[in-house]
């Protein structure tokens, strides 16, 4: 194997299991997660010449790859959402997120997973940057290639998207309660 | 400060942003009222949920997977290199040739693969028996997405078309032609009403030399040239394009057949991204 094939699977290869957990998410099933990491890293592959190691090393650069074939995707499939609201700042930050205190978040995980499935694709490849807690605002722009009012502003109506989703299954939840009691 | 205030600037606050980016009376507000500082931890617990909610493992396979397709994205590398190397070859000879004298001209440098079309017609009679099968686990389902998948994995552009205007579904796809070391791909169609025969469709990496037929040249709406013969009862037709071979065999007639052929195209799956601009 030539040295530079070498170096590209020493590098690339460790973070498939995080690019898994991004590609996961994003299309919600297992045969397209795995199809969307293979994609990503034959591409990463062939424009490994092009890559320069930059202090975070080739986590984010896979990452922007694989946000890149996703957008792809969608588009042949024709399913990409287009945003309809406006995405400055301003528009975003109207509304604060609130989350009801008395939810219980150590126990909705699985309705955490649900409501973040339901985001729109470009919320959700924010929220799912932000949520494996590796990546400061900036760098998800970087990877995403967005300023980063656009990163605040996804992130501001996805999670405030998915506090409205806890706080609904939440008071569903109460009003099941008192209807059992 | 007030607590309405400060309520915009609390994800920053429990996201660890860099403090340059949040006012600081803010922090400080953050400090002294206990409400906002709730506010905080429910926003840090919001996100270490979502990041359990993220957590899953990778299956097993799919470090092999991806290494194995690596692979033969790196067989596929030299290939192109050999036909540049050909190709500079070829030119040089042009060149000799030029400058002195056509003796030098060495014969064109061409690969071919040989096949007998008898070889596909009896595929696409076994297969059609033994259907379905689809021992690729390429899928059964959308052929751009099989054809997609093909390209992806084994570097070259194998032919599965939609023919679903033509009443044809994808039925399967098998690799039971042999032909030396190129790759071939035989994608097989049901018909969607009875008592129609079903088509097949063959990818061959390469240039094909079918050896056993005389086979007729021609064309027919288009500009491809097939080449063509009944064999064994079924209509065979084949093009080169795209440096594969492609065939279609059915038992149907021969003008249908080429019709049919005419209304498929190849290359459908190539991506349309340079590798430079991937990560752009």
């Amino acid at each position: 194997m030539p040295e530079g094939d070498k170096s590209f699977e020493s590098l690339a290869l460790p973070h498939l299991e995080a690019l898994f957990r991004v590609a996961r998410r994003l299309t919600r099933s297992d045969h397209e997660a795995e199809d969307l990491v293979q994609d990503t890293i034959l591409r990463a592959y062939k424009a490994f010449r092009t890559f320069e190691m930059r202090e975070f090393g080739i986590r984010p650069w896979l990452l922007r790859i694989l946000n890149n074939v996703f957008l792809t995707w969608l588009a042949r499939e024709k399913k990409s959402p287009r945003l309809g609201v406006s995405e400055t700042m301003e528009s975003a930050l109207v509304s604060p997120t609130v989350i009801p205190v008395d939810l219980d978040l150590d126990h909705l995980d699985e309705e955490v997973k649900n409501a973040i499935d339901e985001l729109a694709p470009e919320f959700r490849m924010v929220v799912v940057l932000w949520a494996t807690g590796e990546f400061s605002y900036q760098e998800i722009a970087g990877i995403l290639s967005v300023p980063i009012g656009t990163v605040m502003s996804r992130l501001h109506r996805g999670r405030n998207q998915l506090a409205g989703a806890l706080e609904e299954y939440s008071r569903r939840n109460r009003i099941a309660g008192r209807t059992e009691e | 400060m007030t607590c309405r205030d400060a309520q915009l600037h609390l994800p920053l606050v429990a996201d660890r942003e860099p403090v340059s980016a949040i006012a600081p009376d803010v922090l400080a507000h953050v400090a002294e009222c206990g409400t906002c500082l709730a506010q905080v931890r429910s926003l840090e617990r919001l996100r270490a949920s979502a990041r359990r909610a993220i957590s899953v493992a990778a299956p097993a396979h799919l470090s092999g997977r991806v290494r194995s397709a690596l692979a033969s994205q790196r067989r596929s590398a030299p290939h192109t290199l050999r036909w540049v190397v050909r190709v500079g070859a070829v030119a040089a000879a042009v060149m000799l040739a030029l400058l002195g004298g056509s003796s030098l001209l060495q014969p064109e440098v061409r690969e071919l693969v040989p096949l007998r079309a008898a070889q596909l017609v009896s595929v696409h009679d076994l297969c059609a028996v033994s259907n379905p099968h689809d021992p690729r686990r390429v899928g059964r389902g959308d052929p751009s997405l099989v054809t997609r998948k093909l390209h992806r994995d084994y570097g070259f552009v194998a032919c599965v078309p939609n023919l679903s205007r033509d009443g044809f579904r994808l039925d399967g796809l098998c690799t039971c032609v042999q032909a030396g070391d190129a790759r071939t791909f035989h994608a097989h169609y049901r018909p969607e009403l009875l008592g129609t025969p079903i088509v097949s469709v063959f990818s061959i990496q390469g240039s094909a030399k079918f050896t056993d037929a005389p086979l007729r040249r021609g064309s027919h709406f288009g500009p491809r040239v097939y080449r063509y013969a009944s064999i064994a009862g079924a209509s065979f037709a084949s093009w080169t394009e795209d440096s594969g071979t492609y065939a279609v065999v059915a038992r149907i007639p021969m003008d249908d057949l080429i019709r049919l052929a005419d209304g498929i195209t190849v290359g459908d799956a190539r991506s349309p991204e340079s590798a430079g601009s991937i990560a752009r």
